[in-house]
């Protein structure tokens, strides 16, 4: 039985009273990865590297070298994240013929936390695109039914969490690569704040909306890996200098029901709970009955421009990769998958008013979201509203209607992609087939603590974070 | 990705394109500068929860 279910902080215990070990950990996640190959999650496993890495994370506890709460046990990195030595091929043909010189900030600061890296997950080609259906690297299959996709574009990270293969795994999140992954996965992933996390040695999507965030299966090892990783770093000058607040250990030093009692939470009741597959309405109604149940303070809030957000999203997220990918698109535009070259193709068509005016737009529905949320601590919507499609839909029925995917897919993680703010997806049930439904709560710039929080919260009121896909038994055993 | 597919995506995401450059024009006014990466105005939270567990946004 694979112990990497549990709780980072219970594995944590175990390895220190020596009821387990990071080898014995680590052993457990490759062989989970491999009796789960069929599920695409990841795109290099690194079976040497990661034994080494556990056999010195057991030789340090063993010395009395504690770092701290990631020590010995296994995470993943996304297949556009620098690790030193291999090739960050971004799920792509075109990147990563050479090895990484260096670890990106990210991946030594979880090293450093004593994190053991096991390997490379399945991504959306580029992070552009939502069902991690990679041409060059495999179709990624979600693990509560294969035949459905897992989003994306941090697919195979949502994947690796959710069929325990790893405690935690690194994604990350431009227009909701995080967040949606983390969603229909059911398990729980932040975005953090853009200038909160380094990206640094992580390939470019959007520069003006890029982020490197968690997935774990809950808020509180969610918490833990954004402590680890979180921070100014000199090879990033969109970085904050000031110090970063540790988010974990403010949710373990109260009971976690205190977090719910009085936080203000703020709801868009005309967009968040209209527009959704019911099951999703459904489930974000039940979750917001339970918060108020727990104390929270429920308000409805306007917020200009929600309407408009995904178009101009639609625009920065277009635009920006195809200027990243300018040269490769006029010199080998057939080594790029059929959609992403479309998207990069669309993006070649906006004109640079249109840019301008949708990066204006963000700016104004920035301020506009804040004094909206003047009143509130978090704002809670559905982060999708559906749940795992087919592999190959092209579009889906909301209220009985056929509706644009694209619209579908950004509609909520847009509000903190445009804005800057970070999110946090927890999981809240299951639909009538089965498949996980994810809430997304949302706070202003730089307040992970206050996501981290009502999400640590509302877990401790719900088991929907304890449900598993039904996954093989790992053969290994302590 | 068939033909009819690819241009039905293109015409939409050209179109609200479109849309978005025209609600601006119309709705947000000329002091409104474009977002840059990033700059996160002042949020004074000191008359909110009392949580001082909480960063400013400013930048150095």
């Amino acid at each position: 039985m694979t112990d990497l279910y549990r709780p980072i902080a219970e594995l944590a215990g175990m390895l220190r009273c020596g009821q387990t070990s990071a080898v014995t950990l680590t052993e457990q996640s490759i062989a989970s990865i491999d009796e789960q190959a069929d599920l695409a999650a990841f795109v290099h496993v690194d079976i040497e590297g990661a034994r080494a890495a556990a056999a010195r994370a057991d030789a340090e506890l063993t010395a009395g070298v504690d770092r701290g709460s990631l020590h010995g046990l296994p995470v993943a990195v996304k297949d556009n994240i620098d690790v030193q030595g291999q090739r960050t091929r971004a799920g792509s043909l075109l990147l990563g013929d050479e090895p990484a010189a260096r670890d990106a900030t990210v991946v030594t600061r979880l090293r450093a936390a004593g994190a053991v890296i096991v390997g490379r997950t399945n991504m959306h080609e580029l992070a552009w695109g939502g069902t991690t259906d990679n041409p060059h690297t495999g179709r990624a299959r979600n693990p509560w039914n294969r035949d459905r996709v897992p989003a994306g574009s941090s697919g195979g990270s949502g994947i690796a969490v959710a069929a325990g293969m790893v405690v935690a795994a690194l994604g990350t999140d431009t227009g909701g690569s995080v967040r949606l992954p983390a969603s229909v996965n059911g398990v729980s992933g932040l975005r953090p704040t853009i200038g909160r996390v380094s990206n640094a040695g992580v390939v470019p999507l959007a520069w003006t909306m890029d982020t490197v965030g968690p997935l774990a299966r809950t808020a509180a090892d969610a918490a833990v890996v954004h402590d680890a990783i979180a921070g100014w770093d000199q090879r990033d000058r969109t970085t904050r200098r000031e110090p970063v607040r540790l988010a974990a250990p403010g949710l373990q030093s109260v009971d976690p029901a205190t977090h719910l009692r009085g936080l203000r939470v703020g709801v868009i009741a005309d967009y968040a709970l209209v527009g959704n597959q019911p099951d999703v309405t459904a489930a974000v109604r039940d979750a917001l009955d339970a918060l108020a149940a727990a104390g929270a303070v429920l308000s409805e809030i306007n917020v200009p421009g929600v309407e408009e957000l995904v178009d101009a999203q639609l625009v920065v997220d277009a635009v920006e990769p195809s200027a990243m990918h300018l040269e490769l698109l006029r010199t080998r535009p057939d080594d790029y998958g059929d959609d992403v070259r479309t998207h990069l193709e669309i993006g070649l068509r906006y004109s640079g008013v249109e840019y301008v005016q949708a990066q204006r737009f963000r700016a104004w529905f920035r301020d506009g979201l804040l004094e909206a949320m003047r009143d509130v601590d978090v704002l809670v919507t559905p982060t999708l509203p559906f749940t795992a499609l087919p592999h190959g839909a092209e579009s889906v029925e909301l209220d009985g209607r056929p509706a644009s995917l694209t619209a579908g897919n950004m509609r909520y993680t847009a509000i903190g992609s445009m804005a800057g703010f970070p999110g946090l997806s927890v999981p809240i049930g299951l639909d009538h087939d089965g498949l996980p439904v994810g809430m997304l709560i949302t706070a202003r710039a730089f307040d992970e603590s206050a996501v981290l929080r009502a999400g640590h919260g509302y877990q401790a009121i719900t088991d929907h974070h304890l449900l598993r896909p039904q996954v093989p038994i790992a053969t290994v055993s302590g | 990705m068939d033909d009819t597919a690819r241009q039905a995506l293109t015409d939409e995401w050209v179109a609200r394109g479109r849309s978005i450059a025209v609600f601006v024009t119309a709705n947000v006014p000329p002091e409104v500068v474009p977002v840059a990466v990033f700059d996160h105005p002042h949020t004074d939270r000191s008359d909110q929860t009392g949580d001082t567990d909480v960063d400013d946004g400013a930048r150095s």
